[in-house]
């Protein structure tokens, strides 16, 4: 039994990190947050990460070409997670970004696009049943406290974010066979407008949906794990209304991101995960750009 | 078993999914750095409500690494003949470089006046590749009273 929950706790801490760095990508701005969700039988978690990654395609356009530099940004993550059971099957999450990103002699630091979540455990997954996966279903909060691409008077280096608030929700599905486990999670989220104000750009932004689909596969061997995983995001256009009678319909925003990762359990109070993530490998990428990036995590959590 | 299916399933899906790139690698390289070609003066660009025409040239086309700048010239068109007549505008524009299909901008640029109707602007930088926007803005205080653009690919 003890076995098994190991097993089932490394896999879990390690799905909800690629979830995360899944996302985290894309020009300037950083992507979608994701929720912090404790997937096994624990009664609280908390996560702190550190991620590195370099933009190695500085664009891919609208049309879907790729364009390359010699000077790139690197972009580092160091981000606080938190998730508690409140009621039975009910929880409560956070997420707390800080965002540095540089480019040569140029940097720009700052919180990222808080987000949190209520999740509910729909399909619970007693009787270790061999097909029906567990489910969970997720409504998620962001707030807009990371610049928007637009609010960066810098050309993006100062966007820490999505930088508009959001509504989201989603679902995870987990399952495990003996040494192998798998997870499937979707999320649509709902972007609302603001205006900006400021020396380069006076008017409204109109952001739109958006969304990921994520897919991983895990394979356990005593208190280690070894995983990868595949997660394709989209968004939709921002489209921009400038004062000045100019206008812009942008223009959609999709790539995907592989990840692989090597996780340890050191006890059933916390562990550790290291893995590294890539951009460049899947899907049909446009209007953004594309990352590589290795990140390190370290969770504690305490059982029910 | 399942679980080997399963792997088996995911590798297909992977590899079918890996990203096909196209490059276009240093697009805005060139030998000396400058291109001398000006637009012509047939008005192609115009403010939206003054009218006037603008032309334009790279004084110092940037790269990826180093900065740029560039002339542009604002005129009018003679009735007569429609040579092109040089006017200065009703204040010092603001020179913004746009990205349209990720909606930001690049680095702050600084124009100043350099003779009737020209005006050079430096610090021009594009943080990115791609398609981009120079906005030739008239402010009055933080409000935009007039603008033109143009669009390039970088």
């Amino acid at each position: 039994m003890k076995h098994i929950l190991v097993l089932s706790f490394s896999f879990f801490l390690l799905l909800i990190f690629n979830v995360n760095q899944a996302q985290a990508a894309a020009c300037c701005g950083g992507g979608f947050a994701a929720p912090s969700i404790i997937a096994g039988d624990d009664k609280a978690q908390l996560t702190t990460s550190f991620s590195a990654t370099e933009v190695v395609v500085d664009n891919v356009d609208a049309q879907g070409i790729w364009r390359k530099w010699d000077t790139h940004q690197q972009v580092q993550t160091f981000k606080i997670e938190g998730a508690h059971i409140f009621w039975d099957r009910y929880q409560a999450g956070f997420s707390i970004p800080i965002i540095q990103r540089s480019r040569e002699s140029l940097n720009y630091s700052g919180l990222g696009d808080i987000s949190t979540s209520i999740a509910y455990e729909y399909l619970p997954d007693w009787d270790y049943n061999p097909l029906r996966p567990n489910g969970i279903g997720f409504l998620q909060l962001t707030l807009p406290t990371g610049k928007s691409r637009a609010d960066s008077e810098v050309g993006g280096l100062g966007s820490r974010g999505n930088g508009f608030w959001a509504l989201g929700l989603g679902t995870l599905l987990t399952k495990t066979w003996a040494k192998f486990d798998s997870f499937a999670s979707f999320e649509l989220h709902r972007s609302f407008g603001k205006d900006v104000s400021n020396s380069q750009f006076t008017g409204k932004l109109e952001p739109g949906y958006g969304g990921s689909l994520g897919v991983g596969l895990g394979y356990n061997v005593k208190d280690y794990r070894f995983g990868s995983s595949l997660t394709w995001t989209y968004e939709d256009a921002v489209k921009t209304d400038s004062n000045s009678g100019i206008g812009n319909e942008g223009a959609i925003e999709r790539f995907a991101t592989g990840a692989l990762s090597a996780s340890y359990m050191a006890s059933d109070e916390w562990s550790g995960t290291f893995s590294y993530s890539d951009q460049t490998l899947f899907g049909s990428p446009v209007n953004t750009s594309l990352e590589r990036g290795l990140a390190l995590q370290v969770q504690w959590r305490w059982e029910r | 078993m399942f679980g080997k299916n399963l792997f088996l399933i995911l590798t297909v899906a992977f590899v079918a999914g890996c990203a096909e790139p196209k490059y276009v690698r240093d697009s805005n390289t060139s030998n000396d750095g400058t291109n001398a070609q000006e637009s012509k003066a047939d008005c192609q660009v115009s403010f939206t409500n003054s009218g006037l025409c603008l032309t334009w040239f790279w004084e110092k086309k940037p790269t990826s690494t180093e900065i740029g700048s560039l002339i542009f010239k604002t005129y009018r068109l003679n009735s007569v003949d429609q040579t092109p007549i040089e006017v200065d505008l009703t204040s010092i524009p603001q020179v913004v470089l746009w990205m349209p299909s990720m909606g930001h901008g690049s680095t702050p640029t600084q124009t100043a006046r350099v003779d009737e109707g020209t005006y050079r602007t430096t610090n021009v930088f594009f943080i990115m590749p791609g398609d981009w926007e120079i906005r030739f803005q008239v402010k009055n205080g933080t409000e935009v009273i007039d603008e033109t653009h143009i669009s390039l690919e970088f």
